[in-house]
């Protein structure tokens, strides 16, 4: 029981991590690509605030929620192999 | 120098390479030959070879481990260690021993009858420091040589080359947006600086000009 503690814990705790760095990532691209999209639109307006309202706009959509799926993808993972390993 | 770094990077695929070799599946055809059940007195650096003793007997260094004794289809014999990995490493989370000890069991067979099986195994046979593959499970086979499609490794080492390449992007992305800047800054700031230090060697060059 502690041992299966344990590995929870440690999981989460790496996983969290992955988590956060991901966010930055796919943060930063997104604004990357903001950026290149106000230059190709012919840089109209403030560059700034182009970029910001891109930002809201994509945290307010599905896509960042995509990122739990670091969450759920070794969840599943776990399950298979443990019903693998154990059951067949 | 260029010694240096060969060194070092064998020095790292070999360890990579070496810890992907102990922690991946691998598969045996083999023939099932008999199994025991022995004391184990694990101790020293090769403990870290066995499972970590269970929890309320961590001072114990000596437990009963089970083996299963199989020849391979060249006549060589392969000895597996049976034990649960449970929550610990590597993640197979194994807790199904007495159940392969008894499909084990079940799999025994002579030279005149053989009955092949595959054994899904982790780990390293090492005679000298007495070290044993974990046996994982046993699956029947049609013949000695019947072929086996490694397809949880291919998924895996798919997997890590995707997380690597991640990871490559990832400092590749950090370097771009924001080390870079902050070196640009810097050199700015140093411009400004010498731009400063210049007016004023002017400005003393300037005084003794005008003397």
């Amino acid at each position: 029981m502690l041992g299966f503690l344990r590995f929870l814990v440690i999981g989460f705790v790496l996983l969290s991590v992955l988590y956060g760095l991901l966010i930055v990532y796919v943060r930063s691209l997104t604004r990357e690509r903001l950026e290149d999209e106000w230059a190709q639109e012919g840089s109209i307006g403030d560059r700034e605030a182009y970029v910001e309202e891109g930002i809201k706009e994509y945290e307010r959509s599905f896509r960042p929620k995509l990122l739990l799926l670091v969450y759920i993808l070794p969840l599943i993972a776990f399950c298979v192999i443990f019903y693998v390993t154990n059951f067949m | 120098m260029r010694y240096a770094k060969w060194t070092l990077i064998a020095l790292i695929v070999l360890l990579v390479g070496g810890f992907l070799h102990y922690t991946l599946p691998q598969h045996d055809i083999v023939r099932i030959v008999n199994t025991y059940e022995e004391r184990q007195d694990i101790s020293g650096w090769t403990s870290m070879f066995w499972q970590a003793p269970d929890n309320g007997s961590t001072t114990t260094q000596n437990r009963d481990v089970q083996f299963i004794q199989a020849v391979r289809p060249n006549g060589k014999s392969i000895v597996y260690r049976n034990e649960d990995t449970g929550w610990g490493w590597p993640p197979y989370f194994k807790f199904d021993t007495a159940n392969l000890y008894t499909e084990a069991n079940d799999a025994i067979s002579n030279k005149d009858t053989p009955e092949w099986v595959s054994v899904t195994h982790y780990g390293w046979r090492s005679q000298v420091l007495s070290l044993f593959p974990n046996a994982m499970g046993i699956k029947p086979v049609p013949g000695p040589d019947a072929t086996i499609i490694p397809w949880v490794n291919i998924v895996i080492l798919t997997f890590l080359a995707v997380v690597l390449l991640l990871i490559w992007r990832m400092l590749a992305q950090f370097r771009e947006r924001t080390i870079t800047p902050l070196v640009e800054d810097v050199e700015d700031a140093w411009d400004v600086m010498d731009e400063k230090k210049d007016n004023a060697v002017d400005k003393v060059k300037g005084w003794f000009k005008k003397r």
